[in-house]
């Protein structure tokens, strides 16, 4: 019996003890600026910037099961037409696959975005420096791609595009002479695109958009002026009543929210120095502990780009933004950034002119670790 | 009297060995990250058998990095024949990651394995 209660209590003290010992980043609530894992298994193909990615069985905030990501550019100019699949993973955070390569030609500058476990690619420009409009459907589940209906549109590049619901979004970019705000939705269940509610922003290119709430918010990018823009809008799908679809700016679907510049004669956007860029990337996660004065909830994480390293928080709730720990690898241009189950990614980009395979996972609540 | 110095002893022996045991495993895991920022890893292939045939697994410093269950770069879900076959695949990635080069397998790269490769893996379905 005491034989028992010995090493019952030994193996009690055993696992604090270990317990104690493995936290070493203990959760303070309030003063956690985040941490960056550097060492998340690296993006499966040859280092590039200029890729593409989606992420299939999405909820209505953007977070899912796996992420794609291919297409892109590497340092020799050569692009490609590859694909390669990340799936969450304890031990080295991602696990990824390779799938089958896209049909069409190389490509950089595509958009990619998933209606439930189906993925689709299109637009981008090719070696040749044409610009592209046609589109693919990729089935995760029988590792295919097939030809969809070509976008309608004018051919561009740097497009932004979610999906939301049964729906695809694409909007804005660049063709290489005129910069674009015009709309349009995908219906894949019908292989047809039309014309929505025109974006009521600066048109522009290279902007950055992400979903929160079957929501989606399309920020910053380069304007016609070919300077980055500060004007951030909120689109809402189901706003748009049936009838009033193809009038532009008919309905409520683009709301305006605050700009990311300190242009209000309020204090809140006092420091709101850099967070305009272009090439910049995007992630949700929904269950952030720390924020704002301490605040959890829904929070966008915006990093690298063209203003560099500085990583911002947007505060959904409050539509305020504040500084995190700055990316903690050096700043890539055109990279893919993804959430899946709530944890967010940033994988490949151009690191000056160098092409990078490296991944990052962003830890929102934890203290920032130069050593990982 | 002497149960209780027996069990205290006990007690601090086993917190030792504890923490001891958490600052190697710290040790090591350091280890594999400086090893990792050097550019130096452990790479294996192990394969792998599924519902859809042979693949593979390719470890880097023992975590899993690469599990390939179908063949890579082609259309569909298929597994590769042979367990040989899977093998000679995992092995081109390992060199690949000990060369620096990317971990990529190119449809060229299946052919020169033997790895058969239909007219239907690579052309667009309508």
């Amino acid at each position: 019996m005491k034989r028992f209660h010995i090493s019952l209590l030994s193996m009690a003290v055993l696992s604090v003890s270990v317990i104690l010992y493995s936290c070493g980043k203990t959760y303070v609530p309030g003063t956690q600026s985040g941490n960056w894992y550097r060492f998340v298994a690296p993006f499966q193909g040859p280092a590039r910037s200029h890729a593409v990615g989606f992420v299939i069985n999405q909820d209505g905030n953007g977070s899912g099961t796996s992420a794609y990501v291919g297409t892109g550019v590497d340092n020799y100019q050569t692009k490609y037409t590859d694909f390669y699949r990340a799936t969450p993973s304890t031990d080295s955070s991602l696990t990824w696959a390779q799938v089958a390569n896209m049909p069409g030609v190389g490509r950089t500058d595509a958009v990619g975005f998933a209606v439930g476990g189906e993925g689709y690619v299109g637009l981008g420009l090719d070696s040749a420096i044409n610009v592209l409009k046609d589109f693919y459907k990729y089935d995760s589940a029988s590792n295919n791609w097939t030809a969809v209906a070509s976008f309608p549109g004018s051919p561009r590049y740097d497009a932004v595009a979610f999906g939301i619901q049964n729906y695809g979004y694409i909007g804005t970019g660049y063709d290489g002479r005129f910069y674009y705000g015009d709309f349009w939705r995908y219906d894949p269940s019908a292989d047809a695109w039309q014309e929505w509610t025109t974006f009521t922003g600066t048109k522009r290119s290279s902007a950055v958009a992400f979903v929160y709430n079957n929501m989606g918010y399309v920020v910053t990018g380069v304007g016609e002026s070919g300077g980055v823009v500060n004007d951030f809008y909120r689109f809402s799908p189901n706003d748009v009543p049936a009838d009033q679809y193809h009038l532009a700016q008919s309905a409520n679907s683009w709301l305006h929210l605050n700009a990311i510049t300190n242009v209000s004669v309020s204090t809140f956007d006092d420091g709101y120095t850099d967070i305009q860029r272009s090439g910049a990337v995007a992630f949700v996660m929904t269950k952030v502990q720390s924020g704002i004065s301490g605040t959890g909830g829904a929070k966008a994480f915006l990093t690298c780009g063209s203003a560099g390293t500085t990583t911002w928080e947007y505060d959904i709730a409050s539509d305020l933004w504040t500084t995190r720990t700055a990316f903690e690898n050096p700043s890539v241009n055109y990279a893919v950034a993804f959430t899946l189950q709530n944890r967010g990614f940033v994988t490949t980009g151009a690191s000056g002119s160098s092409g990078v395979s490296s991944t990052c996972e962003f830890f929102p609540d934890q203290v920032y670790n130069q050593q990982d | 009297m002497s149960s209780r110095k027996f069990l205290i002893a006990g007690v601090i022996v086993l917190v030792v060995i504890a923490f001891y045991a958490a600052y190697i495993g710290q040790q090591k895991r350091e280890f594999a990250l400086s090893q990792q920022a050097k550019g130096m890893v452990y790479v294996e292939v192990l394969p792998i058998q599924t519902a859809l045939g042979w693949g593979y697994e390719i470890h880097v410093d023992g975590k899993s990095y690469i599990r390939q269950e179908f063949v890579p770069a082609v259309f569909g879900r298929r597994g590769f024949d042979t367990k040989e076959q899977a093998v000679a695949v995992g092995n081109k990635v390992v060199s690949n990651i000990n060369s620096k080069s990317s971990p990529a397998i190119s449809i060229k790269d299946l052919e020169e394995l033997g790895i058969p490769i239909k007219a239907s893996d690579t052309l667009q379905k309508k």
